[in-house]
């Protein structure tokens, strides 16, 4: 499956429109409210493709859609050309290891009832991985075997960051989807965590699709960035361009927000 | 966990561990058989021989509320049982997968809740007839729904939990994800629900029983012991008020123990 | 004379095994002043806001003493269990400002009535008026106070709701608010409506700031001292202007350098970690193991406190010189 064309996206995402219905009465009297619309991009391989956008612009629905927990009204997502929505549940099924989330709330992203050892082992039974351990695999991360037997809520936040990104690389993923992966971090674990993912990108050949409202931090990870409000995308362009030649409104108060709070120590 | 700062859940515990002793040791203290009957001593109120006396026919009461407890309190269990299995399972489910399924199956909830309950179960007893094991059935098969509404709530709010999310993205069959991922947390809201309606079953019981539908003579439950004092209550108060106290007891009993649980598992507490 | 201050603050549980939040805390708060509380996720720093208002759970065992001064109130406090004591602090001397504010308003009372609660709370139980609580509004910076008035908490946006949690706060008319990082989970342009909004209130309303964040870039802008907790501990406790040019703390001085390198756009350099010095952070210095300045002494026993010049201190043995 491996797609080594750098000009071929391997994901991409044509006037998508996700609409959430809200039910007053009955069923009957149903109000829409388009979270998403229209919206259009293409990841290419390698890439990190950053989405920027305050909470609540449609951001994580976009995610969402492309994992197949939201059905969209309209639009195509494709995975290396494959239209994911169109397709059967049994062939989605095959597309899901390659395509693994990592979310903001990483405080609910393990059970809570089980140890570390066992989320990894779970996961690991499940994608039937045998040529890596678990101490490896935590390894890759960062982490030491000492956290094994801890359960989730023994962790700080970065470490249970940590161990989320492990559990995303067990099914040998080609793309993944980062949900604010640091913003509840302080700078010092967020740092980490970016240097992290930057490792992994390069040592893993990953591709990133990346959600968040920082856009210092974004800096640091993202090649392209998109800029998101009120469900639509404004304006798209390689990072760099993006800082310096803001075209639409809103990117530029943003861009000129996130300088001035930059100048508060240079 | 600090148990012993936790009243309702001591003074429960202890209530229905000492009707627990009586119900199951009982049986080494008493000398006579539940059914042996001797009509000479008919309604003799208690004496030595008989601390609680004797019914119509000169069986000793003492006795017979051992037993009948055994009874009562077996099917009130039995009964808990059967519909936390039913209620976790189609609570489970129908959380899990919404739509139309769970649409039906809620309403059909609806509908179940809005019959008065005592009377259903008095209709189908009364048609086909009760032994113990219809009893069970029967009381179970109108106690499932509010265990069913309960995990249903709880599952529809942990199946957007991230973790659950993140098996499904990496794959996991749905049981997995259902039985291992969820249901172990939403244990908790299920032990209190139990208890609950344990001690709502034990008063379902015994008003069946209490109207002569319930456990059928020979055999006797808490409730039909009762029944057996319903010509001359006061008169016979021996036949009455032990029977209707250890009703009494262990209502409360499992009541205080499901408040004590609902504190324990208070996340604030922790 | 400091309206607040905290001496030798330590909160701990009263487990078998104590395990401790805070050891050892010291701070003051001068009247009309900001002071920026920072430190990463779990170094106590929602601990010490809820130990302020006494509204830690009675499982933890708090120890230290603080002393509130304002006009004619004084009100000090050692015996922290004694809930009696804080009755007259809460909401009308000191308020608290949550992170998550739509969850920490009544879902069920429409804002104008919640405002009204607290109103009357404040004014001893005199009857509040409806045009006096959206004079209030208006007067807190709302331009449409009667939409305001009229919603409920959840059909209020993330910015908006954090504006009411504000207005909520400052209906009971404190001298000293505390905000639990009131921004983090707002984008860079609501958070800046809600910081310019804060410091007009601050000002109109002569109120002392206590402002909990992890974000170092409005820690550094927003404040005049800055306490740092690292595990638990204060770490360092500075002007701030003192702080950005010549940080003492090697904790502090890395946060400080990783800023820099993020707010420049460059990648920070390579952090070294993990420096086995023969100890460890519960007994020793809490950054011991993170520290390039570390020796064995640093794992032994925690570093005493410098006093720079009453009341700011550091807590090293090795500090950082001024570059
Ligand atoms: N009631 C409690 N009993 C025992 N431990 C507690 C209690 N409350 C908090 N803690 C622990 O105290 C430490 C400090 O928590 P606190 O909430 O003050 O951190 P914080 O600095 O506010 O972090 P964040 O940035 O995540 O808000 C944490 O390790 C937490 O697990
Ligand atoms: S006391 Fe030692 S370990 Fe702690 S910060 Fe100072 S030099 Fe580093
Ligand atoms: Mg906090």
């Amino acid at each position: 499956m491996e797609q080594k064309d750098k000009n071929r996206p391997i994901l991409s995402v044509s006037n998508l429109t996700i609409d959430y219905a809200f039910y007053r009465v009955g069923p009957f009297s149903a109000q829409h409210h388009a979270a998403v619309e229209n919206v259009s991009f293409k990841v290419y391989p390698g890439d990190c493709f950053a989405i920027v956008g305050e909470s609540g612009c449609g951001k994580t629905s976009i995610l969402n859609a492309i994992l197949g927990f939201v059905r969209p009204k309209n639009g195509a997502i494709f995975y290396n050309e494959q239209n994911l929505l169109t397709m059967a549940r049994r062939e989605f099924r095959l597309y899901r290891p390659e395509i693994q989330p990592v979310f903001q709330d990483f405080h609910n992203a393990l059970n809570p009832r089980f140890r570390i050892i066992e989320i990894l082992k779970e996961s690991l039974r499940i994608c039937s991985r045998k040529d890596i351990s678990i101490e490896e695999l935590i390894a890759v991360v960062g982490l030491g075997t000492d956290i094994l037997n801890y359960f989730p809520h023994q962790l700080s936040g970065g470490q249970k960051q940590r161990i989320v990104i492990a559990r995303a690389l067990i099914p040998k993923p080609q793309l993944l989807l980062l949900d604010e992966p640091v913003s509840s971090l302080d700078i010092t674990v967020a740092v980490q965590i970016i240097k992290l993912l930057k490792n992994l990108r390069k040592k893993e050949n990953l591709t990133f699709l990346l959600v968040s409202h920082n856009l210092p931090i974004i800096r640091l990870l993202a090649n392209r960035i998109a800029i998101m409000k009120n469900g639509h995308i404004f304006e798209e362009k390689p990072t760099e361009d993006l800082f310096e030649t803001p075209e639409h409104p809103y990117t530029r108060a943003l861009v000129n927000q996130a300088l001035i709070s930059c100048q508060s120590y240079q | 966990m600090k148990i012993s700062a936790n009243h309702p859940l001591a003074i429960g515990c202890i209530i229905i561990f000492f009707i627990a002793l009586f119900v199951i040791f009982g049986p080494l203290f008493t000398s006579y058989s539940q059914h042996s009957q001797n009509l000479a001593i008919s309604l003799s109120s208690p004496s030595i021989q008989h601390p609680l006396g004797t019914d119509y026919y000169g069986r000793d009461v003492l006795t017979r509320l051992i037993y009948g407890g055994r009874i009562s309190l077996g099917i009130a269990v039995f009964s808990a049982i059967i519909a936390v299995l039913i209620g976790t399972v189609l609570g489970l489910f129908t959380g899990y997968y919404g739509g139309f399924p769970d649409l039906i199956i809620m309403r059909f909830v609806d509908v179940m809740l809005a019959f008065p309950r005592l009377f259903i179960v008095l209709l189908i007893i009364g048609l086909g007839g009760s032994s113990i094991p219809a009893l069970i059935w029967v009381i179970a098969l109108f106690s499932w729904m509010e265990i069913a509404r309960i995990v249903r709530s709880e599952v529809m709010s942990l199946k957007n939990r991230t973790y659950v999310k993140s098996a499904r993205a990496q794959g996991f069959s749905v049981n997995r994800i259902l039985f291992r991922h969820i249901l172990p947390n939403t244990i908790n809201p299920v032990i209190v629900a139990t208890v609950l309606s344990i001690s709502t079953i034990i008063l379902v019981e015994s008003g069946l029983s209490f109207l002569g539908l319930g456990v059928q003579p020979p055999n006797a439950s808490w409730g039909s012991i009762l029944n057996d004092a319903k010509i001359d209550p006061l008169g016979t108060w021996w036949l009455s008020v032990p029977a209707g106290f250890l009703i009494l007891f262990s209502v409360i009993g499992f009541n205080l123990i499901a408040d004590g649980i609902t504190e324990e598992l208070d996340p604030r507490k922790n | 004379m400091p309206i607040l201050s905290i001496e030798n603050l330590s909160v701990r549980t009263r487990k078998f095994k104590p395990a401790s939040l805070l050891e050892d805390i010291s701070f003051v708060l001068n009247p009309g002043e900001t002071l920026a509380v920072i430190g990463e996720s779990g170094a106590g720093k929602s601990t010490i806001c809820r130990a302020i208002l006494g509204i830690l759970p009675k499982s933890l065992e708090i120890r230290g003493c603080m002393n509130y001064n304002h006009s004619e109130i004084e009100i000090s406090i050692g015996n922290w269990d004694d809930d009696r004591q804080f009755t007259p602090l809460r909401g009308s001397e000191i308020a608290l400002i949550f992170q998550d504010a739509a969850g920490s308003m009544n879902p069920l009372r429409k804002c104008g009535n919640q405002i009204r609660d607290i109103m009357k709370t404040a004014d001893n139980h005199t009857s509040i008026t409806k045009q006096s609580i959206l004079d209030f509004l208006s007067q807190t910076g709302f331009r449409e106070p009667d939409t305001i008035y009229r919603s409920y908490p959840h059909q209020l946006s993330g910015g908006m709701a954090q504006h009411v949690a504000l207005a909520l706060a400052l209906a009971g008319q404190p001298k000293i608010l505390i905000a639990d990082e009131p921004t983090s989970s707002l984008d860079a342009i609501s958070k800046q409506k809600y910081l310019d909004r804060l410091a007009i209130m601050k000002k109109k309303y002569d109120l002392s700031l206590i402002f909990i964040t992890h974000n170092l870039n409005d820690a550094l802008s927003l404040s005049d001292s800055i306490l740092v907790l690292y595990r638990g501990r204060a770490v360092e406790f500075r002007k701030t202007a003192d702080l950005k040019t010549s940080p003492k703390h090697p904790y502090t001085g890395d946060l400080l350098n990783l800023l820099r390198s993020v707010n420049q756009s460059r990648m920070p350099d390579e952090m070294a970690e993990n420096f086995p010095v023969g100890g460890n952070h519960d007994s020793g210095c809490p950054y011991c193991q993170k520290c390039s300045r570390a020796t064995a002494l640093c794992g032994k026993t925690f570093p005493p406190k410098t006093i720079i010049e009453q009341p700011y201190y550091f807590c090293c043995n090795y500090p950082l010189e001024k570059k």
